[in-house]
């Protein structure tokens, strides 16, 4: 399983009777540290958050196919972000038909990000580069499907590739900066 | 006496209603998606909770669940488990997180040794994220009176429980009473584990 969070429906998670299973064998004790755990500090989620989250749906990328992330340095361990801390973070997604490749590193603004783009097979396409609470930003990758992207804000980011004749293909979400 | 009526709607609650939500979504439904929002984003805060996340901290991983999952929305082959698939979504975007933050941290050669005892235990949860999603939406059934009462009783966990007199006192509630209530109150917090999947 990638590290990029789980894949609906692989049936490789308990399910919920086996977990309600072994909370019914904890004692009144364990039940009730259990408990403190799950409402902790019993703050509510502060309402914009649950705002945000509605307003996401404007996300939804109707009919496209799902290109996962199968790599990327940015998930460094303790180790390589040791040796890598100054290099660019370099992300690969994958569908059926098409390896999308980017390249993150700081862009012309202070605190602001740069993408550089490969798409293979490589073929000219339109990117949509999406990031929430902000308009969409179109770039067009050329003959040799490369495309860059600049002053991009921190935070999470997908891109839809539409080719001709092609279904349409969305990236996985990423969080930059 | 409200502690006698112990269980709240559970009887009413369609079982297929997640489900239903899920496709509707999918289909384009805003007000669906924000209807499963409203619903689950107590679950995934508590979750971020659970791992002790700053409130920026827990926004973020709180959106990029959302995100994940409308990702996925149209390819959720088991729309019944989406309490447990968005707990262990969320868990994981908490691990990453703290690991981002560990390593970035660990870049600074004086932190290096600070950090080699790896992560300290109160970082780890002790529940998983499924059973922490089934006692999340068991609890949610319970009566307003019993929601109250454990409330209570696990406040302040981390400096121990607090005294019944302390919590009698609170609950305006006679401190005989407590005991009884607590036992009676977990019993049914048992029963809506049995059932499963609510």
């Amino acid at each position: 399983m990638s590290a990029n969070g789980p894949t609906a429906g692989d049936g490789d998670q308990p399910g919920p009777g086996r977990a309600a299973d072994r909370l019914g064998e904890l004692d009144d004790e364990q039940l009730l540290a259990a408990l403190g755990e799950v409402l902790g500090t019993s703050q509510s989620p502060p309402p914009w958050s649950a705002e945000l989250a509605k307003a996401s749906y404007d996300l939804l990328a109707v009919d496209a196919e799902l290109a996962r992330l199968t790599s990327d340095s940015g998930l460094a361990t303790a180790q390589s972000a040791l040796r890598s801390a100054a290099a660019p973070r370099l992300t690969v997604f994958e569908a059926p038909d098409l390896s999308v490749e980017i390249q993150i590193e700081p862009g012309d603004r202070a605190g602001s990000w740069r993408l550089i783009g490969q798409l293979t097979p490589a073929a000219p396409a339109r990117i949509q580069v999406r990031q929430p609470r902000t308009q969409p930003v179109w770039v067009d990758a050329d003959d040799l499907g490369r495309f860059s992207v600049d002053r991009l804000r921190d935070g999470p980011l997908s891109l839809i590739c539409t080719r001709p004749g092609l279904r349409h293909a969305v990236t996985q979400w990423i969080t930059i900066g | 006496m409200s502690a006698d009526n112990v269980v709240e709607d559970a009887e009413n609650l369609p079982d297929d209603l997640v489900p239903r939500l899920v496709r509707a979504a999918a289909g384009g439904d805003a007000a669906a998606w924000g209807q499963l929002v409203d619903r689950f984003s107590g679950l995934l805060w508590s979750i971020c909770r659970a791992h002790r996340l700053a409130d920026q901290d827990a926004a973020d991983v709180v959106q990029l669940t959302w995100l994940r999952m409308l990702e996925h929305v149209d390819r959720i082959r088991d729309p019944e488990r989406l309490a447990g698939w968005l707990a262990t979504t969320c868990r994981r975007e908490c691990q990453a997180l703290l690991r981002k933050s560990r390593s970035s941290l660990s870049a600074e050669p004086e932190q290096v040794d600070r950090l080699t005892g790896g992560g300290s235990p109160a970082d780890e949860p002790l529940l998983t994220a499924e059973e922490h999603a089934a006692l999340w939406q068991a609890f949610q059934l319970l009566s307003d009176w019993c929601k109250r009462v454990l409330r209570e009783l696990v406040v302040d966990a981390e400096d121990g429980p607090p005294s019944y007199r302390l919590v009698a006192a609170r609950l305006q509630t006679p401190v005989g009473s407590l005991g009884p209530t607590r036992a009676r109150c977990l019993r049914q917090l048992r029963k809506l584990l049995d059932r499963g999947g609510i």
